[in-house]
């Protein structure tokens, strides 16, 4: 495969919409094509900056308030009728979700828990581990508060074998999360903050990775780390101890 | 009801105005409701946005007639490519939401869609086509378009630097 196929069948090869042997072909050639990589980067990066950024576009939660009032029935509208049968549906699907608020943040704590299992796997695999590299929390917290719409804390970790290595942002939901990430022996522990929901601390070990969930003084933390149970357990400690 | 969010973030994407936004989420969520036996796909998202992006089409060219600019048709997004990067080029420089989201209002409405709907609802090439209405070698090239636009638009100085 030359350059010219490749840079065409990029964007399809980075959406996985090629079929396997070609999908194939196009990683072997960006192995090898130092050009081509840089292209595939590009790419990755802008697609990462769009969801970074749609993540500070207007909250979704607040328009479906808006639209839930803009489907009341008014009296010009034409379909009178119909539309009260909508907005009485729409009514109920609303209290069903109220309803079924409690076993959504379940359900939603465990999406969240498989999306940092593979931004880890992602920035394990991809040897991009952080986007700044940083030892001091003044400065990476400065640096988060530039790249996110809200304000977390930054946890140092004081004791020994634990380092600062730096920090990253990913999308976990459909907001942009700071990464804190930490060295621990051979390997490196992720924490992702996410504005509270007030989860429940949850422990998930699965594909070889452990990951600690739990909410702390306004924000919950999703630890992740590839080390051992125990290691992440006293990562898990260290950052509630050194606030 | 959890489509609503998508198909207004939809419309106002590409209407830009939230007023519009809503009037067409409205109007598309009613004819949805009313076609809602005819559904014939399994998946209720794509379906949804399909009707929902159909209305903002509708809503964008009348329009673009009441202004006189007619839509841009795939020729001319074809003459205006002709002077575009190549994906290789571009070295995306900056990232900052502000300049990203500012970009992306700047694509014709064709150009937008598929970005919208590629990265932030997530659709499948064959999803989009079906939104769209176009083969999927359309959604493609589409979407490679829009990206190396963006990219030149993040990469070339003025206001996006």
């Amino acid at each position: 495969m030359n350059c010219e196929t490749a840079l065409q069948l990029i964007d399809a090869f980075m959406d996985s919409e090629l079929d396997p042997s070609t999908s194939l072909e196009v990683s072997t050639h960006i192995s090898a094509c130092p050009a081509c990589k840089q292209a595939l980067e590009s790419r990755q990066a802008l697609s990462k900056a769009i969801k970074l950024a749609a993540a500070f576009a207007p909250a979704p939660a607040a328009l479906r308030g808006q639209i839930r009032h803009k489907i009341q029935p008014r009296p010009h509208f034409r379909y009178g009728i119909a539309a009260f049968g909508m907005a009485a549906v729409v009514a109920a699907c609303f209290g069903f979700a109220t309803w079924k608020k409690n076993s959504d943040l379940r359900r939603d704590q465990d999406q969240v828990i498989s999306d940092v299992m593979a931004h880890y796997q992602a920035s394990e695999s991809s040897a991009h581990i952080v986007d700044i590299r940083s030892k001091e929390c003044g400065s990476l917290k400065n640096w988060f508060n530039s790249k996110v719409n809200w304000s977390p804390k930054v946890y140092r970790l004081f004791s020994q074998p634990f380092t600062m290595v730096g920090g990253r942002v990913d999308l976990v939901g459909n907001q942009a999360a700071p990464v804190i990430v930490y060295r621990s022996g051979n390997s490196n522990v992720d924490v992702f903050v996410t504005p509270s929901v007030d989860v429940k601390p949850r422990n998930v070990d699965a594909q070889g990775l452990h990951v600690r969930s739990w909410s702390d003084s306004g924000h919950d933390y999703y630890a992740v780390s590839n080390g051992s149970p125990a290691e992440i357990n006293a990562v898990q400690s260290a950052l509630k101890v050194c606030r | 009801m959890r489509h609503v969010d998508a198909a207004y973030n939809l419309s106002l994407w590409l209407l830009r105005d939230p007023h519009d936004a809503e009037d067409a989420t409205q109007s598309a969520l009613f004819k949805a409701f009313r076609a809602f036996g005819r559904m014939r796909s399994t998946d209720a998202k794509p379906w949804l946005l399909a009707i929902v992006r159909n209305e903002c089409m509708d809503l964008l060219h009348s329009r673009s007639v009441r202004t006189r600019s007619e839509h841009p048709t795939d020729d001319v997004l074809d003459f205006a490519e002709a002077t575009e990067l190549d994906p290789e080029g571009a070295a995306i420089q900056s990232l900052d939401a502000e300049a990203v989201l500012g970009a992306i209002n700047q694509l014709p409405p064709e150009f937008r869609e598929v970005i919208i709907l590629r990265e932030i609802e997530e659709l499948s090439y064959r999803e989009i086509a079906g939104v769209i209405n176009k083969p999927v070698g359309t959604v493609m090239s589409r979407l490679a378009r829009a990206r190396t636009r963006l990219q030149l638009m993040l990469t070339s100085t003025g206001e996006c630097v």
